[in-house]
């Protein structure tokens, strides 16, 4: 069963004049395990590609299926539980919850799946171990450096166990040395089994993956293992 | 069950995030709802010291008057025509069975030397029927008795009530035995219990000249017979005065109910003028959470991206409304029942009473006030797309 099939998949915004179509016709396949960099300049369309893939946005024709399921067609609530099942987050600027300690953030998408309070806190406990944070899981955001908080949003992306791991930029917020760090943890989780894809028009980020999807006005334009790029 | 718990504890965390701002906005909340609770207890309070004194008075008593407004239709004279109630009409009240007694009251005054004194004849049963009050002595019983005010006494016969009971007063040249003095009377709401004294009927219509009684006062058998024994003593004067209703039956009931109903307006009145403030509360309640809403777009976004469905943002926000409400209405409760209860402390001619309802219905409003007002900003952003709100800064 592949992570993610995507056949025809299109994206139109506005109407008449305004029309713009940020993505045309495209055609990807995911499968378990693989480590994929999504590049391309600015209005490539590697943006709306992404919200597409993370379940964010719903594609205006074509299909997707998402760990053998059919989720281009699914709205409101049904999206919003998909996506909490199926995809973990890690965005350019963390975007954790400033009030809530590293922990609470953590545990946050299993209170919105419904995980009772005792498996949450190990789960997460477990988790912010995994990244190496389990002594910092009762500090709060600011009292974080950028790589820690890349770390607890990434422990919050794999959480609830999802088909996806879908990192934005990851590392475009970071220092050299943290950039490296977070790449690193990305590599270790991927040998451990956990599909990633990185949105980047970063070269250096995209040189660590095995597989490079270029974009280009909407379509992709390279599809090859990284060593060639 | 927990994860609703938890999401409400986010509402929670949501008003500490800015406690100012919700306190204030609370502030509204807290002065409605405290509004609410102390005019509703005023309005209350009023009725509460109405009703108890109306129902002191004897809720079996019949009171028949001369006069109608159908009488008015004749002519001017017809109302004001001297009474159409005869010694015989007390006879016929007496004589039915649902009354238990009847007695007529004839007003007049005596002159008892150079001053000149209230004075109401009336038949023996009086005493029972309007609950007469003697500080010393028994009530008039026969012809030659006289029962006369504390006042009275002291100012005619010079001396307290226990030595006045067997003197004899001199009344236009007459002889009366004083047999009773009347317990001071407390100003009372209810027909007036008249600042009188009492002598027999025969005497006072002798004393006055006048043909018919002023007024007949009868006792019903229960207080549940009270309308029944109304409408028998209304079709038996009836038929005795050749078919015309040139008289009035009341009874407290009557009066009760109009008492009732103005009270209740009034509660009504005073608590609709309380709601407008609770009303504006809300309104403030409303802006606040728009405001925050406006702010949290990010933040909602994130929550989004995450997992959280649009019912899960919606109920975030909602409960982070009905907390304002909540909390400020519970406050506004507090305030409301310890100003009423401080009031009557001040000055206690002023009545409150604070009501189970309306503490259930102030905390019940402020719930709905939250609900309603915490609608709009809690559905605005359930809606919010995540795409855009996470864009937003």
């Amino acid at each position: 069963m592949r992570v993610i099939e995507a056949r025809e998949l299109t994206k139109v915004y506005g109407r008449g004049e305004n029309r713009v179509e940020a993505l045309t016709g495209m055609n990807m396949n995911v499968e378990p395990g693989e480590w994929i960099a999504i590049m391309g300049p600015s209005g490539s369309g590697k943006s709306t590609l992404m919200n597409l893939i993370g379940l964010l946005d719903r594609p205006t024709s074509g299909s997707y299926t998402l760990n053998g399921r059919d989720v281009s067609r699914l709205r409101g609530s049904e999206l919003a539980r998909a996506r909490r099942d199926l995809i973990g987050f890690v965005f350019q600027s963390y975007n954790l919850l400033p009030r809530e300690s590293a922990l609470g953030n953590v545990e946050l998408p299993m209170v919105y799946a419904g995980v009772g309070r005792k498996e949450r806190r190990k789960r997460a406990l477990g988790l912010l171990e995994t990244v190496g944070l389990a002594e910092r899981a009762h500090h709060r955001p600011p009292e974080l450096s950028g790589g820690q908080m890349q770390r607890v949003a990434i422990a919050r992306a794999l959480v609830n166990g999802p088909a996806l791991l879908l990192a934005d930029e990851p590392t475009g917020n970071l220092d050299t040395v943290s950039g490296a760090e977070i790449l690193d943890l990305f590599e270790e989780l991927n040998a451990s089994g956990v599909t990633v894809v990185v949105v980047t028009h970063d070269a250096e980020v995209a040189a660590r993956t095995q597989r490079v999807v270029e974009l280009r006005d909407g379509r992709i334009v390279a599809d090859e293992p990284s060593e060639v790029v | 069950m927990g994860k609703m718990l938890r999401i409400a504890g986010m509402g929670l965390s949501g008003l500490m995030v800015n406690r100012g701002r919700s306190a204030l906005s609370m502030l509204g909340i807290v002065i409605g709802v405290f509004a609410v609770i102390l005019l509703t207890s005023l309005g209350n309070g009023v009725q509460e010291a109405i009703t108890g004194k109306l129902t002191g008075v004897g809720s079996n008593l019949l009171l028949i008057s001369p006069g109608n407004s159908e009488a008015q239709g004749d002519g001017p004279l017809a109302a004001r025509s001297a009474s159409t109630l005869t010694r015989e009409d007390v006879e016929k009240v007496r004589s039915l069975p649902t009354v238990a007694a009847a007695s007529a009251s004839v007003p007049t005054a005596a002159l008892a030397g150079t001053k000149t004194i209230p004075m109401t004849g009336v038949d023996p049963s009086y005493a029972q029927i309007r609950s007469v009050d003697l500080a010393t002595g028994r009530f008039v019983e026969h012809s030659g008795e006289v029962v006369l005010e504390t006042a009275v006494a002291k100012d005619l016969l010079k001396s307290g009530p226990k030595d006045a009971v067997g003197q004899t007063l001199k009344i236009r040249g007459k002889g009366y035995e004083v047999v009773g003095v009347l317990e001071v009377v407390e100003p009372a709401f209810g027909p007036p219990v008249p600042e009188t004294s009492y002598m027999n009927t025969d005497d006072a219509l002798a004393l006055s000249g006048a043909g018919n009684v002023g007024q007949i006062v009868a006792e019903a058998r229960s207080a549940g017979s009270v309308d029944r024994a109304a409408k028998e003593v209304g079709a038996r004067l009836k038929s005795a005065h050749g078919g015309r209703e040139d008289f009035n039956v009341e009874t407290q009931k009557d009066l009760l109910s109009v008492f009732t109903l103005v009270t209740d307006l009034l509660t009504i009145l005073l608590g609709g003028i309380a709601s407008i403030s609770l009303l504006v509360g809300g309104i403030g309640i409303m802006n606040i959470m728009l405001v925050s809403v406006a702010e949290r777009t990010r933040e909602i976004g994130v929550r989004k991206a995450i997992g959280a469905t649009d019912t899960d943002v919606l109920f975030q926000f909602l409960f982070e409304a009905l907390l304002l409400t909540l909390i400020g209405g519970l406050a506004g409760i507090g305030l409301g029942v310890g100003v009423s209860a401080l009031l009557p402390e001040i000055n206690p001619i002023i009545p409150t009473s604070v009501t189970g309802t309306s503490i259930v219905l102030a905390f019940g409003v402020s719930a709905l006030v939250g609900l309603v007002f915490g609608v709009l900003p809690a559905y605005r952003s359930a809606r919010l797309e995540p795409v855009e709100a996470l864009r937003r800064e």
